[in-house]
């Protein structure tokens, strides 16, 4: 073993340089603790390494879709919306990153400094109350150690830094967060909103709520962020820092404190755990470039390397007190995995409205929060869902009416044709223990460590709940007076919904979870998980807020603990 | 867009050859200095002549072939295209050729303006008609994706702006305004 000394010992060492482990830094930081982070990933410093922030449609050699060698190289990550040839370099190849999938699980991945917040979808929305009590009220999961009282004034404190733009509706469904201003619904969007409401008595429709600068505060001022230009050119990187990315935002935030190490291309092989002192005392990394071993030492450890890696590095770190991976004495690490259903979805025309269009590029959609099992269970599923719709005009490509070949086709496509809709869902899934992932015995990567075997599917539950949305979402649209109304079933893998969750999930009971309610593994306090994989259940929103709000959380009970001297 | 992504990538046909026009056609193209990776330049002059007359000139932009859209499609169908894909719009083009030569005894290229308007409305006519998805539907998808993704189609044929700035939920609209470039 290594020797300490001052260049590789730190107050804290956070792994993973994304959402949640760059606000882990941030936090630590500010409150006096020499922090290391570490990225496997190269590094990706904003706007400079942003290369294709300002192209053109046309600047692209093929226009911004992607080639037969992309796919060939990438199977998976190539399903990923966001993925294409103006985007593909934050994702990783997955040729070079194998894993197994004992069933089809798309795992997508972005492996740099700033992780997936590059490249994420952005929209964010606080849990309810309820979301935190239904799995246990309904019977299909374990009691969450907090509710939403414990996380409300961490979601305020995370907001205002991140700046979220939304409208205070005011609902017990989906809490306000601080809000910037929000961004408005087309003609269209909001006739229909009032048509749906004015159906359904108990559901409501709202315009989305994003992590993007309406109109800046000086605390987005001072981070150097400005006011989104509503380009929708997101997944690129943002050259105005309008959108919240850990490059733009926490990760410069938390160097000016002068505490932070940022070691990019550092791939964690295991938590060194010490049996004398029965704690972890560091980690071992392995260079991703010279497949050099190193070691650096801490007093407390973030893990914030995405669900799944959060997972194997865990299950990785075994030792002698710890033989089936760090913290793991009830055997449930790696399970409970979960995710969201996304596989419904609707379109429809709706007639109408020839004389509105939209001007600019709007960075969100239209949301409904979850109507279903709300206050008890009142259907033939558990869970629930929201739903999400847009409605806009299309043009070339689109089919048009009569000629077909010639001035007037041409004419046609480049004007747009009249209302189209689109409906989709986002919905829970219920963490199962069969859901899992796990270390191979056989398969390593290029860095010597085991490869994933990831084991999650879809069950009867989860047809059940996209049947009701796909039933409710068209008598919606209906009732919004559409038309040409189609429902379908992509039946994508789990995994592609991005929002893949658990394996290390919280709990008050330590012989069924595997951290307490400050996101503490039970059995080896200093260690902390507040990435997806800490998750206890899935809710129904988009996860990276609650992800931010429960990290500031712990970071700051983390901070107090090493003052008091109890780690 | 989707829906066209999803036709280009399930096409399947095999066999195929190069294309083979007569050489005299090959002076009508010579403004054209693209370097071919994928198609003859004789067919890339074939394509351009499709092209214009599927999206011709008027009078705010330029006509699809008149930019060139067939060195876009050259390198696309080189890089994006599946083998089977590939095969399928070489052999469909040489079929397309033949048809012409059989109906009017002379090569696209060589019709009257009105003539290849009429021969592609046929043409279109039974790509739709058809069962299985057909070469010519491909070409027209390509035909139009890599016009309105070029620079003249984003600025002329559309209304392209960079930089919106904002979000106008209510945007004034009048009969014959044209789109947006990007949704």
């Amino acid at each position: 073993m290594i020797e300490k000394n001052d260049s590789n010992t730190f107050d804290a060492i956070v792994i993973g340089s994304g959402i949640s482990g760059s606000w882990a830094a941030k936090e630590l930081c500010e409150k006096g603790l020499r922090t290391l982070i570490l990225e496997r990933g190269r590094n990706v410093n904003h706007i400079s390494d942003y290369p294709t922030a300002s192209s053109n449609p046309w600047d692209f050699p093929h226009r911004g879709k992607e080639t037969l060698k992309m796919r060939e190289e990438n199977p998976v990550v190539s399903k990923c919306y966001a993925f294409e040839e103006a985007t593909e370099h934050f994702f990783v190849k997955d040729t070079e990153h194998p894993y197994i999938q004992e069933k089809p699980f798309d795992w997508v991945r972005g492996y740099q400094v700033g992780g997936k917040s590059l490249i994420w979808a952005r929209q964010t929305q606080r849990w309810s109350k309820f979301e935190f009590e239904k799995p246990a009220r309904d019977g299909y999961g374990i009691e969450w150690p907090i509710g939403y009282e414990d996380l409300e004034e961490w979601y305020s404190y995370v907001e205002e830094f991140v700046g979220i733009s939304g409208h205070k509706d005011g609902l017990e469904t989906l809490p306000d967060s601080e809000f910037l201003p929000p961004w408005e619904m087309n003609v269209v969007e909001k006739e229909m909103a009032t048509q749906i409401m004015e159906r359904y008595q108990d559901r409501h429709v709202i315009i989305g709520r994003c992590a993007h600068l309406t109109d800046p505060n000086e605390i987005h001022k001072a981070q150097g962020r400005g006011k989104c230009q509503a380009r929708n050119l997101c997944y690129r990187g943002c050259p105005y820092g309008a959108y919240f990315s850990a490059n733009a935002s926490t990760l410069p935030h938390a160097e000016k404190t002068g505490n932070l190490q940022l070691q990019s291309n550092a791939v964690v092989h295991s938590i060194i755990y010490d049996e004398e002192q029965q704690k972890a005392i560091g980690v071992k990394v392995v260079d991703r470039l010279t497949n050099e071993v190193r070691y650096y030492f801490s007093k407390i450890i973030f893990i914030n390397a995405s669900t799944i890696n959060t997972n194997l590095i865990l299950l990785h770190s075994k030792s002698e007190r710890f033989p089936n991976g760090l913290g793991n004495d009830n055997g449930l690490l790696g399970k409970y995995l979960s995710f969201h259903n996304y596989r419904g979805s609707l379109t429809a025309t709706r007639p109408g409205h020839l004389n509105s269009y939209y001007f600019g590029r709007r960075p969100t959609s239209i949301m409904m929060p979850n109507f279903r099992n709300v206050r008890q269970q009142d259907t033939n599923f558990n869970g629930g869902y929201m739903s999400f719709y847009t409605a806009s005009r299309s043009s070339w490509n689109r089919t048009v009416e009569g000629d077909q070949i010639g001035a007037s086709f041409k004419e046609k496509l480049s004007q747009p044709g009249g209302w189209s809709v689109y409906m989709m869902m986002q919905g829970e899934t219920i963490p199962k223990e069969k859901n899992h992932v796990r270390l191979s015995e056989k398969a390593t990567d290029s860095w010597g460590i085991p490869q994933a075997i990831i084991s999650v599917d879809y069950d009867e539950n989860d047809e059940k709940l996209l049947a009701d949305f796909l039933k409710e979402g068209a008598a919606m649209l209906e009732a919004a007076a559409c038309e040409n109304i189609k429902v379908s079933d992509n039946y994508q893998a789990p995994g592609l919904d991005i929002h893949e969750m658990g394996g290390v999930r919280m709990g008050k009971n330590p012989n069924t979870s595997l951290l307490n309610e400050w996101n503490q593994l039970h059995t080896c306090q200093n260690v902390f998980v507040t990435d997806g994989a800490c998750m206890t259940s899935t809710g129904v929103q988009n996860p990276s807020l609650t992800y931010m709000a429960l990290t500031a959380r712990a970071a700051d009970f983390a901070a107090k603990e090493i003052k008091a001297g109890r780690l | 867009m989707m829906k066209r992504r999803k036709t280009l990538k399930t096409l399947s046909f095999a066999t195929a050859s190069g294309l083979i026009l007569p050489s005299f056609l090959f002076t009508a193209c010579q403004s054209n200095t693209f370097q071919a990776i994928f198609f003859t330049q004789e067919t890339l002059h074939l394509i351009n002549d499709i092209a214009e007359t599927i999206l011709p000139t008027t009078a705010d932009s330029k006509g699809a072939g008149s930019i060139n859209v067939a060195n876009f499609i050259d390198i696309y169908a080189k890089e994006c295209f599946s083998l089977e894909e590939q095969n399928k719009l070489k052999t469909g083009l040489i079929v397309f050729e033949e048809n012409c030569q059989q109906k009017h005894g002379q090569s696209f290229i060589t019709l009257a303006p009105l003539e290849k308007h009429n021969y592609l409305v046929e043409m279109d006519d039974s790509a739709m008609n058809s069962t299985n998805p057909h070469y010519f539907s491909t070409l027209k998808e390509l035909v139009i994706f890599s016009y309105f993704t070029s620079k003249e189609g984003t600025e002329s044929a559309l209304r392209y702006v960079p930089i919106p700035g904002k979000y106008d939920g209510d945007y004034p609209f009048e009969k014959g305004d044209k789109a947006w470039a990007l949704a």
